[in-house]
């Protein structure tokens, strides 16, 4: 009806206001941004990063030696369904050191992390490739410590 | 019985409406809409990751994340790609010479490219080759003297690393740089009061005598400085192997508020390529397109942001006309316009006041009633001839403070509301589509540090905002296809959030110029340091704005 009684009797449409600010979540806890947020880069805890999996939020991110990269153009492969999805939300360096995909090479969120001293020399040395690959692939996005009162 | 018969026919008139109104959304508002309204609400591409003080990275939805930005014309050098520069833009500009022509607000007739090649070409050996120092330009490019001169220059910039710098009043202090300078009158002359010493030559852009009472040795006019010219269609680019002219400057420009800043080949091309990108499916440039630049660039300090859509139409073989107020009567059928947005307004204002009728303001309320629909007619364009071919008007507005942005201040000021109140909003320019029959893409500039616009509208967006929008913001659009954009938060406005998508905005890209004094590139290096993470981010220092959720740009009033 609006559309002919502008047409008629003069008047017009108007669009729905753009610059409301109030859609956007407002939480203050680092990487624990709504899914409609973008994701804060800095520091992250197991439990904040746990999240990130593409399941939970469409971004995956994977931490490697401490470091949070975004993982989330290689979706194919560390999304959901995706052969290295273990991975995602966690730190997979254990799994990368081993070039192992279970699922006992990540810990929980709720687990203390991973301390990574009793990897061998070709363990590292592996690892060490994995984290050049990652980091000349993917943005890295902050750091991945251990929260207290839960990691330590 | 007959009340029966009342209600009856009053439901069945209900009836018909509603499904005439349901019959014309259906049928006719929802297939000749230009623009869904997911397309509207989805105008730029976010990253989905930010850093803790800023807002998430913009870019226009042109652009897909992970892609580069417009960086320029994606010419083939063996087997790289280029990025191109002024002489490849000239060049493929002459090999359509024959096509195109320009009107000069000074001449009564078209220029042909070919004398404008032959004249600069002239200029460019006979002057330009040998002098140590830069080309001062106080004549605006609307004038032919000034166009030339500045092509001349501009050719130089590739041969001779000498560069046309653009000035906007005649300076008390010496510019180091310059040692010709061209002004546009035996008059001004008198007026540099000794100063004229400080330069090898002066070129008087008139063509009588110079006063015999006064002997300037080192002053000649335009007639003599052209005198042997020949008409030319022919120029000649074949760029080094190392690419280096690329990454030469293009030019120099002086604000009103004596700073000066480098703009570089890039800035040019990448400006150039944006332009031609922002045409939708169907609406790109063609040869029969013609743009009319109006209003007095020099006095509006934008004698730099013509160029890439002047260079850009005559790419294409187009023609483009210059008009030094904005007298819609006397445009000469342009298909595109560019003009500043306040004196634009007035000139169509007045224009409907004399040409306004019933009928005029009835088609003018039909136009204005599709056009908030989404759809586009010319239903409404004024009855003047001169504007039956128009098809896009580009409006012009730039920041509030030009000064603050390029002094790149280390303390940033706090937001102050109500400088902006003048600025066109999105009904202003519903006024002006309606009334052009034309779509109107609003350009925001900020003309003294960034060539071409930072932000521009969408050329099938017409939408009227709320007036709560219209009332805060200026309506900017989404980001340029050069640039990319974010929002940081500043100590000194703790109330704009970045949560909340608010803060000061920071651009980086490809047509952003470069502060020649070595003291204010140390503060802008520091200020990029302290805001962009030294990742060649620009903070335009006291421009506030808020990311739209439809991924338009809207500064604060």
């Amino acid at each position: 009806m609006s559309f002919l009684v502008n047409f008629f009797l003069g008047g017009y449409n108007t669009s729905k206001d753009p610059t409301s600010v109030n859609e956007v979540s407002d939480a203050a806890d680092q990487g624990s941004k709504s899914n409609d947020g973008p994701v804060v880069e800095g520091r992250f805890f197991p439990r904040t990063l746990y999240k990130y999996n593409g399941h939970d939020h469409e971004n995956i991110l994977i931490a490697v030696k401490g470091e949070v990269f975004d993982c989330s153009s290689g979706r194919q492969f560390y999304g959901p369904s995706g052969p290295y999805s273990s991975f995602a939300g966690h730190d997979a360096s254990r799994g990368l050191a081993l070039n192992s995909f279970d699922l006992e090479t990540v810990r929980g969120w709720d687990q203390p992390m991973d301390p990574l001293d009793d990897l061998t020399p070709q363990q590292q040395e592996s690892l060490d490739g994995w984290y050049d690959f990652f980091k000349d692939k993917y943005p890295r996005l902050g750091t991945l410590e251990a929260e207290p009162g839960v990691n330590k | 019985m007959e009340w029966l018969n009342l209600i009856k026919t009053a439901v069945t008139v209900l009836v018909i409406i509603l499904a005439t109104n349901w019959l014309f959304r259906i049928f006719y508002l929802d297939l000749k809409r230009d623009f869904s309204e997911l397309a509207a609400q989805e105008q730029s591409n976010i990253t989905t990751t930010r850093k803790e003080n800023e807002t998430a990275l913009y870019r226009n939805f042109l652009l897909p994340l992970g892609f580069p930005l417009v960086t320029g014309l994606g010419l083939s050098l063996k087997y790289k790609i280029r990025n191109g520069n002024f002489a490849d833009i000239w060049c493929a500009i002459m090999d359509l010479s024959n096509k195109n022509s320009i009107r000069f607000v000074d001449e009564s007739r078209d220029l042909s490219l070919q004398e404008i090649n032959g004249m600069a070409k002239y200029i460019l050996e006979k002057y330009l080759s040998n002098i140590q120092g830069n080309v001062g330009i106080l004549v605006t490019p609307s004038k032919s003297q000034g166009f030339i001169i500045s092509i001349a220059s501009m050719m130089a910039s590739i041969k001779y690393n000498t560069l046309p710098h653009f000035l906007t009043s005649l300076s008390d202090k010496k510019l180091e740089d310059i040692s010709i300078l061209i002004i546009d009158s035996w008059e001004s002359l008198t007026q540099l009061r000794g100063s004229e010493r400080w330069y090898k030559l002066i070129i008087v852009c008139e063509s009588n005598s110079p006063d015999p009472t006064r002997n300037y040795e080192n002053a000649i006019s335009w007639d003599h400085l052209i005198h042997g010219y020949k008409d030319d269609n022919s120029y000649t680019y074949s760029p080094p192997e190392d690419n280096s002219d690329d990454h030469k400057s293009l030019l120099y420009f002086t604000s009103p508020h004596k700073y000066t800043t480098s703009f570089s080949q890039g800035c040019l091309v990448s400006g150039v390529a944006s332009f031609i990108r922002s045409f939708p499916m169907g609406h790109g440039l063609t040869d029969s397109d013609s743009l009319a630049a109006v209003g007095n660039f020099n006095s509006l300090n934008l004698s730099v942001q013509i160029w890439q859509k002047v260079f850009a139409v005559l790419l294409h073989g187009g023609s483009i006309s210059f008009q030094e107020t904005v007298d819609l009567n006397s445009l000469r059928d342009p298909t595109l316009l560019l003009a500043d947005s306040k004196e634009l307004i007035l000139a169509v204002k007045k224009l409907v006041s004399s040409k306004g009728s019933s009928i005029q303001r009835l088609k003018h309320q039909w136009a204005t009633a599709l056009l908030t629909e989404g759809v586009f007619t010319t239903v409404g364009q004024l009855p003047v001839k001169s504007i039956n071919k128009l098809r896009c008007t580009y409006v012009l507005e730039h920041v509030s403070d030009s000064s603050l942005v390029t002094s790149f201040p280390k303390t940033v000021p706090k937001l102050i509301r109500g400088q902006n109140a003048n600025v066109l909003d999105s009904l202003q320019l519903n006024y002006l589509r309606a009334n052009l029959g034309s779509r109107v893409v609003f350009e925001y500039y900020s003309p003294h540090n960034v060539m071409g616009p930072i932000a521009y509208t969408n050329f099938y967006d017409y939408r009227v905002l709320p007036s709560r929008v219209s009332a805060n913001f200026i309506s900017c659009g989404p980001i340029s296809t050069s640039l990319e954009g974010k929002l940081v938060e500043t100590e000194q406005n703790p109330d704009l959030e970045v949560t909340k998508r608010q803060g000061m905005l920071c651009i980086r890209g490809f047509t952003i110029g470069k502060p020649v004094e070595p003291v204010r590139l140390e503060k802008a290096r520091e200020l990029s340091g302290e805001f962009g993470g030294g990742e060649g981010w620009m903070p335009m220092v006291g421009i506030f704005g808020l990311w739209g959720q439809d991924g338009c740009l809207y500064i604060y009033k």
